[in-house]
């Protein structure tokens, strides 16, 4: 329930309203009392939140929010956890401007039991992941079928993985190995993410 | 450095025909780069200008990182080809001071806290140098933070103004800059009028300065309804689009 107040632009620093009749919202800021603008955009209230908040007409910087779907590079696999870098929000084409280092438990690595991480996961694999928490530090998982693995490189020669049948497969020295995949590994399209 | 031999005020004109409070032709145009987060070009009577801001993004080396808010990373940058003799390419004591200046003018009207550990890096290239570059390279980075969307409290704008021949002026040209007795820039926050820059290079008394400092914020003000205009053209065509 965003009620759009005109089609006028507002540019940073324009008044908007007052905090005695609403909270500043996304896009906004209070000065002495007064809800300012704080981007180029739509001025909307929304009246669930009884919030101001400016609907942005430029392209706007990316925070990582609960529920984001988000690509992250593999750092480390420890015994209960992997942690991972967020280096991609999906459908957001700006680098991120908040905290961009995962964690990701092993209970929230597949659906079945999972003993150890070093199983699922290694260095420097891609993953797909979605946020489940983000104060007081991003939290992923990897439940879902679409999330796990996209890329992967072998860990004796660090060639490319291809998918054989339910593992992965080295084309370069033979070498099988075993990862908690995404359904589309190796199909995906970058320009899509 | 007086000299003499040239005449700065000719049947009370100035020597490019403006009247003591006029602006040089200004061209603002947002979003100009594809690449960069935010951008502007720029044209201030004979200065050409192209500001890219990238971010905010972590910032780098970490010790820079500020965890209570992001850091400013503003890089003044005068191209080899931007003056008549070729400039030495590569920061310098000059371009280094305004860099440092222009940095914590917009670490004032940007709301920092709200990215911790980031840095904001807002590359300010000078293409062609014609006196008042820093007031240029402020005025177009304002418009190239707007465009980034990144939060801020207002535009920030900057003028210059100064003493030729005795004679309070706004917006100094090349000539008079190089031989007028005084150069006062001026960066301002529009809205309310709180000043983020104020340098002085010569000499004016105290009447002087403050009938200087006034005239340079009017000329604020009117460069100010420009980048306005600049970006409400470029988005104003986008949403029509929509």
């Amino acid at each position: 329930m965003v009620e759009n107040m005109n089609n006028n632009l507002v540019l940073p620093g324009d008044k908007l309203s007052t905090s005695e009749e609403l909270m500043p919202g996304d896009g906004t800021f209070e000065e002495g009392g007064i809800i300012r603008a704080a981007r180029v955009g739509i001025y909307c209230i929304d009246e669930k939140q009884r919030s101001a908040t400016v609907k942005p007409a430029t392209s706007t910087p990316v925070i990582i929010k609960r529920g984001d779907i988000v690509l992250a590079e593999v750092r480390s696999v420890k015994s209960s956890m992997v942690i991972a870098e967020v280096i991609h929000v999906k459908g957001k084409k700006r680098v991120i401007s908040s905290d961009t280092n995962g964690t990701l438990r092993v209970s929230e690595i597949s659906k079945s039991y999972v003993k150890d991480p070093s199983t699922e996961f290694s260095l420097g694999d891609i993953i797909r992941a979605k946020v489940q928490q983000v104060k007081p530090s991003v939290q992923l998982e990897t439940k879902d079928p679409r999330f796990g693995v996209i890329q992967s490189f072998c860990s004796k020669c660090r060639h490319v993985l291809t998918k054989n049948g339910n593992s992965l497969e080295c084309s370069k020295c033979g070498n099988r190995e075993r990862r908690r995949i995404a359904d589309d590994y190796g199909t995906y399209d970058l320009d899509q993410l | 450095m007086k000299n003499d031999n040239i005449k700065l005020f000719r049947d009370g004109k100035r020597v490019d025909g403006r009247a003591t409070d006029d602006l040089r032709p200004i061209k603002i145009e947002a979003g100009v780069l594809h690449r960069a987060d935010g951008s502007c070009y720029l044209e201030w009577g004979g200065n050409k200008i192209m500001v890219a801001v990238y971010g905010p993004r972590e910032a780098i080396p970490r010790h820079t990182q500020n965890h209570l808010r992001a850091i400013v990373n503003a890089r003044y940058n005068m191209a080899a080809f931007s003056v008549e003799d070729r400039k030495r390419p590569g920061p310098d004591r000059r371009s280094r001071e305004i860099s440092k200046v222009i940095s914590e003018a917009l670490e004032k009207i940007l709301l920092l806290e709200k990215f911790p550990r980031a840095s904001i890096d807002v590359n300010i290239e000078v293409l062609n140098a014609e006196a008042g570059t820093r007031c240029a390279g402020l005025t177009a980075a304002g418009v190239a933070l707007a465009d980034a969307g990144i939060p801020m409290k207002d535009i920030p704008v900057a003028c210059a103004a100064g003493k030729i021949e005795g004679q309070l002026v706004l917006d100094l040209g090349k000539e008079e800059d190089n031989y007028g007795d005084a150069d006062l820039p001026v960066a301002i926050s529009p809205r309310t009028g709180e000043i983020l820059l104020l340098q002085m290079d010569g000499h004016l008394t105290f009447d002087e300065f403050e009938k200087a400092l006034d005239m340079a914020i009017k000329g604020c003000n009117k460069v100010s309804e420009l980048q306005k205009a600049a970006i409400i053209q470029k988005y104003k065509v986008e949403l029509e689009v929509e």
